[in-house]
């Protein structure tokens, strides 16, 4: 089924930005929250020895943003009853800035975000797609 | 040591119990402040629960795994307090280009409940 104009039409086209300076303390704090301490991601002397050449930030530390984005423009329809779809394109490093958004899908049924996280270059770390599941009360809707 | 030739397509590998606590909650907080919402998890909070039981369960693991790809299906947000339980299974895995994939899926589901909360599927490009 097609949604009802006036529900698209209260999406917004664009997601609010989510960002986040990646320092070690962040890096940390994130391996205690998951109890994922990978050397790669806490182990400078590991790291360097890896192909990534050093630290690199856990991917689901970057994809949190994208949760951060999604409450941001729709309010609780961007917390509840959402699936979301991502790849991991890139190291986040040391020292990058990340920031998470997404755009509207013009022609999607049920109404579906392109998401995704780019470092301070504007190249993406995380790609992906956000979607309301079926069921629950009412579709995706703007706050 | 788990390596690719012990995944077992459909196999449950194992399950661990997650206490959604006051701490809990406050841990998250402090690193992403603006998830506050009342008592509810926040929908970030999906990664520290299905993490924390995917690496308690598939331990040790060969140094080296990539984690490639994720999804999340959130159903319904546990309350502070909640106690959680997640389930981890091999989905599938393949050889392509010489690479060793894994998918495994997760559910979490609230105990008091029963009801399943949220599930998870992480693909992993596995090292040994």
């Amino acid at each position: 089924m097609q949604p009802q104009p006036t529900q698209r039409n209260r999406l917004p086209s664009e997601l609010a930005p989510a960002a986040l300076d990646v320092n070690s303390t962040v890096i940390a704090h994130y391996a205690r929250l998951t109890d994922d301490f990978n050397p790669i991601h806490v182990d400078p002397d590991f790291a360097a020895t890896t192909p990534m050449g050093g630290i690199i930030a856990h991917g689901m530390l970057s994809m949190s943003l994208i949760w951060q984005a999604l409450a941001r423009s729709l309010g609780q329809a961007g917390r509840e009853r959402i699936e979301l779809k991502v790849r991991f394109t890139r190291p986040v490093r040391l020292g990058d800035t990340v920031t998470a958004g997404g755009r509207l899908l013009p022609d999607a049924s049920p109404a579906c975000y392109e998401v995704w996280v780019q470092n301070q270059a504007g190249d993406p770390v995380i790609v992906g797609t956000a979607q309301r599941i079926p069921g629950g009360a009412g579709e995706m809707a703007a706050k | 040591m788990f390596d690719f030739e012990r995944f077992r397509p459909g196999e449950l590998i194992g399950a661990r119990d997650f206490d959604l606590s006051e701490q809990a909650l406050q841990d998250w907080l402090a690193l992403f402040p603006d998830d506050r919402d009342g008592d509810l998890m926040p929908p970030g909070m999906m990664a520290a629960v299905s993490i924390r039981a995917y690496s308690d369960i598939l331990s040790p693991r060969p140094p080296g795994n990539v984690h490639a790809a994720q999804e999340y299906r959130l159903l319904r947000r546990p309350r502070q307090g909640a106690q959680l339980t997640t389930r981890v299974l091999c989905a599938e895995k393949e050889i392509r280009k010489d690479r060793r994939w894994v998918t495994f899926d997760s559910e979490t589901t609230d105990r008091e409940s029963n009801e399943i909360a949220f599930t998870g599927r992480m693909i992993v490009i596995w090292a040994a």
